[in-house]
This record gives C-alpha cells, sequence and structure tokens, in this order.
C-alpha cells in the first residue's frame, strides 16, 4: 500500500559541492521541496569519492542539515552519478512477430526489450539505466507497438554502465548514514529534465551540465536520451589553468575566472589590465584582460570540442533544432552560449529552472539535485499508477487465490 | 529473424551492490541513526509480541475460565467515602442512606443504585457518584434544595408531619436544618398534596411563583415580611391570586402574575401611611387589582381628626381606600 505522504531525498555529491534536497511526495502526484542542505565537497575528485571519511562526512552533514530545516528524517534517497568511469553503448534487437495475424503481443515486446538488453558487460561493470529508444515496427518509429500489425519488431537501448566500485563508493557514502538508496540516476538526465521541457526533448536537444570536475551530457532525440555521456573536464580546469598561466594560487585564480573569465573573448582593448585583489595591498597586482579571456576560452573551447568529439556522428545540428541547454555551476561562465554556437553550430542558451522553483534553487548548480527529485516524483507516480491499474481490492484477492 | 530459445540473462546493475555497510565504516551520525532505528524496531517488535501475548492470554482464560478475567479489577476494596455538599446534609446521614457494607470494593459498587437512593431523599436535587482509583475512593458530590416553605402532613392515622417545600414545588423531609431557620419560613395553606408510588408527594404546582413572592419580600420588606406566617395557594389556580396571612394583616392578596416588587411597594406604603394617620389595623388588603388597591380596616375607634391627613372616614367598619 503506498502512504498518502513521503520523504525523498535526493542527493548530488559533486566535486565542489554536496547538495541535498528534502522533498515530500504527497499521494505520489505532489511534491513540496520542505529541505535544502548543502556544503563544500570533500573527498572528490571528478566526481569520483577518493577519501571515503571526508566525502561521508560532509555528505552526512548536507543531508542532516536538509533534515533539520525538513523536520523529518528522510526514508530513502535518490542519488545522481557522475565520473568519467561511465559510459554507454547502444544495443538494438530485432524479433519477428509471433501471431499468425501479426498483430504485436506483449510476449513479442518482452522478448525484444530483454534481447536488447541482454548484452555482456566487461568484469566489473554494472548497468546505472538502460534507457531504450523508440520501437520500430517494419521500419516506422512506434511508442507502443502492443497490437499494431506487423512482421519485424526492434528496439534499442542505450545502455549507461559504470565502474562497479565507484559506484559502488558512492552508494556507501549514503548507507554510511544509514539511508537506502531508491535509484540511482545520472546527473546529465537528472538536470536535462530539470532544464528542457519534454516538447524540447521530443524535437531535439543537447544537454551540457558543466561542474566543476566533470562535464555530463545527455543528447535528446525522438522525447528520449538518445546517447549521454561524461567529459572528466570542468569548471574546476578553468582555474587550473589560470593558476599555471598567470602564476596564482587556486584561490585566486577561482577568484580571477568568477570576476574576468569569459567563454569567449570580449576584451577589445589590449592594455586593459585587472588587479588581482584591487586594494593595493601586498602581492596584489595586474593582469591584462585579455590574457585570462584568451586562457578561459581556450578551455572553454576545448571542452566544448572533447564533447563534440564524444558525440561523434549521434550530433547532427538538424537533429537538434532546439540547441544546446548549458547548466551546472561552470556554465554561468559569460559567453558560454556563444562558444556552444561556435563549436556546435546550433544556438546555445543557460537552462532555467522552471518557474515553480524558489529563487533559492534557481541557481544552474541546483538543476541536478532538483532534477533527482522529479525524477522521484515521477518514479512515484508511475508506481501508483502501476499499482492502480493492477487491479483493486478483489483482483489481488482474487491474484492470491487463483495464481496463474 | 527467428526468436533465440533462450534469452541470455540481464547484465549485471547497480541494484545487485550490496548496500549495507559495516558499522565502522559508518559515521558517527550513520550509528546514531542505526542504533535508533534497531531501537525503533524493538520497541515495535516488543509491542507488537505484548499486544499478541496479551490477546492470546485473555483468550485463554476466556476460553477456560471467563471468571477470572473480572477478578482483579473487583479485588480493589473501598478505602474511603468523600462527601461534599452545598447544603446542609451531614456525613451521618450520607452513611445512614447509602449503607455500604464494610468489605465492600470499589468496582462491585452500583452507582446507579446508590444514586437512585441518595435522589429519594427529596432535600437532593443531583448527585455525582465517583470511583477514584488512585486511592480508592468513593466521591460523592450532592446538590441540594433549598426550603422556601413548610407544611403539615398528616398520613392516614398517624400524627401530622412537618414537611418543607422547594422552590420547585418539591415537598421532602428535610435532615439538618437548624430549628431557627425552619421557624422563620411560612406555612403553605390551600395545598392538595398527592402521593406518589414512592411514599412521596407530588411537587406543587406553582411554587416558582411562590418564591419569587417570598425572595423579593424578604429583600424589599424584611420586616413585614417575618411576620408572614401563612402563604396560601388556595385561589392561585383559579383567580391567580397568591394569599399571605401575617400576624398584622390577616390577608394580603398577590397577583401571581404581577410585579412582585411593585406590589411590595405598594403594600409597605399603605402600611406605612396607616401607621403615620394612626388608623387602625388592618383587615384585608388586595393588590391584584392593579392601580386599585382595596384595603379593609378592622372595626375600631374613629380617627382622630386633628392628625388626620386623609379624606374623613366614616364610622363604618368596612372602608375601602384607592391607592
Amino acid at each position: 500500500m503506498i502512504s498518502k505522504t513521503r520523504l525523498i531525498c535526493a542527493v548530488e555529491i559533486g566535486t565542489s559541492k554536496v547538495a541535498v534536497l528534502v522533498g515530500e511526495l504527497t499521494r505520489g502526484r505532489t511534491l513540496n521541496i520542505i529541505g535544502l542542505g548543502s556544503c563544500q565537497s570533500r573527498g572528490v575528485i571528478k566526481g569520483g569519492v577518493v577519501d571515503y571519511k571526508e566525502a561521508s562526512t560532509c555528505t552526512h552533514a548536507a543531508i542532516q542539515a536538509a533534515e533539520e530545516r525538513a523536520g523529518a528524517p528522510v526514508e530513502v534517497v535518490y542519488l545522481a552519478q557522475t565520473g568519467a568511469h561511465l559510459e554507454g553503448f547502444y544495443n538494438e534487437a530485432a524479433v519477428n512477430v509471433n501471431a499468425a495475424d501479426n498483430c504485436v503481443s506483449a510476449l513479442d515486446i518482452d522478448t525484444v526489450c530483454r534481447l536488447a538488453k541482454a548484452k555482456e558487460l566487461p568484469e566489473g561493470r554494472a548497468v546505472v539505466h538502460h534507457i531504450r529508444r523508440p520501437f520500430r515496427l517494419d521500419g516506422r518509429l512506434v511508442p507502443d507497438p502492443e497490437h499494431l500489425v506487423g512482421q519485424r519488431l526492434e528496439a534499442g537501448y542505450w545502455t549507461v554502465h559504470g565502474n562497479e566500485a565507484k559506484i559502488g563508493d558512492h552508494i556507501h557514502v549514503i548507507t554510511g548514514f544509514n539511508l537506502r538508496v531508491e535509484e540511482l540516476i545520472l546527473s546529465s538526465l537528472a538536470a536535462g529534465t530539470m532544464v528542457t521541457s519534454a516538447e524540447e526533448r521530443q524535437n531535439g536537444v543537447l544537454v551540457l551540465d558543466i561542474g566543476c570536475g566533470t562535464t555530463d551530457y545527455a543528447l535528446y532525440r525522438d522525447g528520449v536520451a538518445y546517447q549521454t555521456g561524461v567529459v572528466s573536464v570542468g569548471g574546476d580546469h578553468f582555474t587550473n589553468d589560470l593558476s599555471l598561466s598567470l602564476r596564482l594560487t587556486r584561490g585566486q585564480a577561482e577568484k580571477i575566472k568568477l570576476r574576468y573569465g569569459s567563454a569567449t573573448l570580449r576584451a577589445r582593448d589590449k592594455h586593459e589590465k585587472v588587479w588581482l585583489n584591487g586594494d593595493y595591498s601586498i602581492g596584489d597586482r595586474q593582469f591584462p584582460r585579455q590574457s585570462i579571456e584568451q586562457i578561459t576560452s581556450a578551455r572553454a573551447r576545448e571542452l566544448l570540442e572533447v564533447v563534440r568529439k564524444k558525440l561523434g556522428p549521434a550530433f547532427v545540428p538538424e537533429q537538434t533544432p532546439v540547441g544546446v541547454v548549458l547548466t551546472g555551476g561552470a556554465a554561468k561562465l559569460p559567453g558560454m552560449d556563444e562558444a556552444v554556437g561556435k563549436v556546435f553550430g546550433v544556438p546555445g542558451r543557460l537552462g532555467e529552472a522552471p518557474a515553480w522553483v524558489s529563487d533559492e534553487l534557481r541557481d544552474p548548480g541546483f538543476s541536478t539535485v532538483l532534477g533527482l527529485l522529479y525524477y522521484g516524483l515521477n518514479a512515484q507516480a508511475e508506481r501508483t499508477t502501476a499499482a492502480r491499474r493492477s487491479g483493486g481490492f478483489l483482483q489481488n484477492i482474487k491474484r492470491i487465490l487463483i495464481p496463474r | 529473424m527467428s526468436q533465440p530459445a533462450t534469452i541470455p540473462p540481464p547484465s549485471r546493475s547497480w541494484k545487485n551492490i550490496r548496500q549495507g555497510v559495516s558499522t565502522q565504516a559508518m559515521s558517527k551520525g550513520g550509528r546514531r541513526r542505526m542504533v535508533f532505528a534497531s531501537v525503533k524496531f524493538a520497541v515495535v517488535c516488543v509491542v507488537v509480541f505484548g499486544c499478541g501475548w496479551a490477546a492470546f492470554e485473555v483468550y485463554q482464560t476466556w476460553e477456560s475460565n471467563p471468571a477470572r478475567l473480572k477478578e482483579p479489577v473487583k479485588a480493589v476494596p473501598l478505602k474511603q467515602v468523600v462527601f461534599a455538599t452545598d447544603g446542609v446534609l451531614a456525613r451521618a446521614w450520607l452513611d445512614q442512606t447509602l449503607v455500604l457494607p464494610g468489605s465492600t470494593s470499589l468496582m462491585t459498587l452500583d452507582l446507579s443504585a446508590l444514586e437512585n437512593r441518595l435522589l429519594a431523599s427529596g432535600q437532593v436535587q443531583s448527585v455525582v457518584l465517583r470511583r477514584r482509583f488512585a486511592d480508592n475512593t468513593l466521591v460523592v458530590t450532592v446538590q441540594e434544595r433549598s426550603p422556601v416553605a413548610r407544611v403539615m402532613v398528616q398520613i392516614g392515622g398517624t400524627s401530622p408531619q412537618l414537611r418543607l417545600v422547594a422552590r420547585d414545588g418539591v415537598v421532602y423531609e428535610g435532615a439538618g436544618y437548624e430549628r431557627t431557620v425552619l421557624e422563620r419560613l411560612p406555612w403553605l395553606d390551600g395545598v392538595r398534596l398527592r402521593r406518589t408510588a414512592r411514599s412521596g408527594f407530588e411537587p406543587i404546582a406553582g411554587m416558582e411563583r411562590i418564591a419569587g413572592l417570598l425572595t423579593a419580600a424578604q429583600g424589599l420588606i424584611p420586616l413585614l415580611c417575618a411576620d408572614w406566617q401563612v402563604v396560601s395557594l388556595a385561589r392561585l389556580a383559579s383567580d391567580q391570586e397568591i394569599i399571605v396571612r401575617s400576624r398584622e394583616i390577616p390577608e394580603i392578596i398577590f397577583d401571581a402574575q404581577g410585579d412582585f416588587p411593585r406590589q411590595l411597594a405598594k403594600l409597605d406604603y399603605i402600611v406605612a401611611s396607616l401607621k403615620t394617620h394612626d388608623a387602625p389595623p388592618m383587615k384585608r388588603v388586595n393588590l391584584a387589582l392593579g392601580g386599585q388597591v382595596p384595603v379593609e380596616l378592622q372595626e375600631s375607634a374613629p380617627l382622630k381628626p386633628a392628625r388626620s391627613a386623609l379624606p374623613k372616614t366614616t364610622s363604618q367598619p368596612k372602608q375601602r381606600r384607592d391607592f
């Protein structure tokens, strides 16, 4: 039986910060965000846990803060998963429709789906998602082929898999707080659901979630995630480049990046200089603004080109009319949309959270964790609908008494 | 493409990864949560087990010896009876009325029967009986009636007995009142008492009005009221008149439906006025005629003309004045 109110927790253990949201699901249909916890991440590099204790401490602190703000303990966690270890492949299968009248049955669909998913993975790899692309019945795209007439049914899955040990590390950080991970969701999918509409996903859109250590991408086509991936380059690399080039500490480089960094060259005056601190203190010095922009824009272009290269032939500008939607903390770098336009040849824009999201959570850095909650709501709604469809009380009694 | 005979098993999913971690790998907060969850689970288990055990025990007892189920509650002995009243009834009266056996238990007390026993005395208007298990006490709270008049009744060939009449017309024996209090009450006259099945009397109709008159008189004309000896209800039902007999005035007639303070004020004025003019004592005053107040004086010597401010009266025995 599904309880009327259920608390779910969305956790994103990122490279720069850990974000936690607590949502209250009422009757599996309504979601209220009642708790927020966030703290600086430690023990995580490029989306992977490298120091279990440090990562646990900051994650648990964020969960506790969110619980305190929500005023109730959470029960289950929806966890975002990122990291360069995540990979994907496409596998498809086809079956001949069994029935004499060529009417597709549920058994045909089940068989083709199981065949398409049954691809053996290398040792130490675990499936994170099986994302099904639309069915093809005699070559035509159909969302649901059941009861349609045809001879050959095809199904294809984009399977996302990752290193079992690294996924386990992520999960154990949560279970170390005596919580259960209900769902593991790819960061790019969570963020993509939040910053794009269903119509945009149907038409074709590329979502780039540029985080601190990694950049997650999800290419949508025909309403589903056509391809996903993770590039182990993020906003941290901009900082690192500035630090090395200008001989600055990471803190100073981060400050310079946030103040003067740009994904495209904007400064027209070669001699325009900017101060490091601007307070004339000891160590305060000037840098040419154009140099800063050259460094950040080169890195931004490089990052986008890496993504474009990883997408390969899957990315077709004509089939991505909506363009590129940017999200994540590093997406706030000025000129990123222009850089996207130059690299991908489609318009780019900064993703915005839906209108119902409060101002506090409208920052692109929260889109993933918001998407996790949204995913949780949808999963719950699906479960509620499935439970309702499976029959009422009498049907359940019948099922118990007369087993198939 | 033909369908294969067997479909390979699905690949290993993240859901196959064991979620549990050792206690050492848990953070301090995680361990605290685990302990709390374990305690909560244990408490729930204990409660469920306890409820199940209790239900089983009750069922077993019910099957074997149902009488045992009542025994534990019967065993609580009555230690004391606490009595509270807003009137004059004493503890001795309560003991005589309740007649509780010495070794009674609190749960075996039939509160309804005890309540009826107490209410049988008309002096008790309402009673609340309460079991107090903390100290095994029976708490009796009584609200008493107050008498407004008295009446003598004679049942069969017995000698006349005094009964008191309350504001609501209930006739009762009365216990615990001081003699002086009873002597101040006027006697009721013109009343036909009817016996009830329970050796009592039916309430007297119209006593509410009588009580209203007496209360108003005690407040407005206390000296005159103290002389009132008899209040008659003989003409209450037929003429809506209350007749009062006092030592000074043999008959004062009040309008039962009228304004008592106004009538009493008129009476006071008449008495005072006649005293001022050395008038003979009054025989009859009728205050039930509205603006007209006929006063009948007793036969006596003519008024002294020098001090009389009133219109000259004749030597006729019955005089009538209008006020």
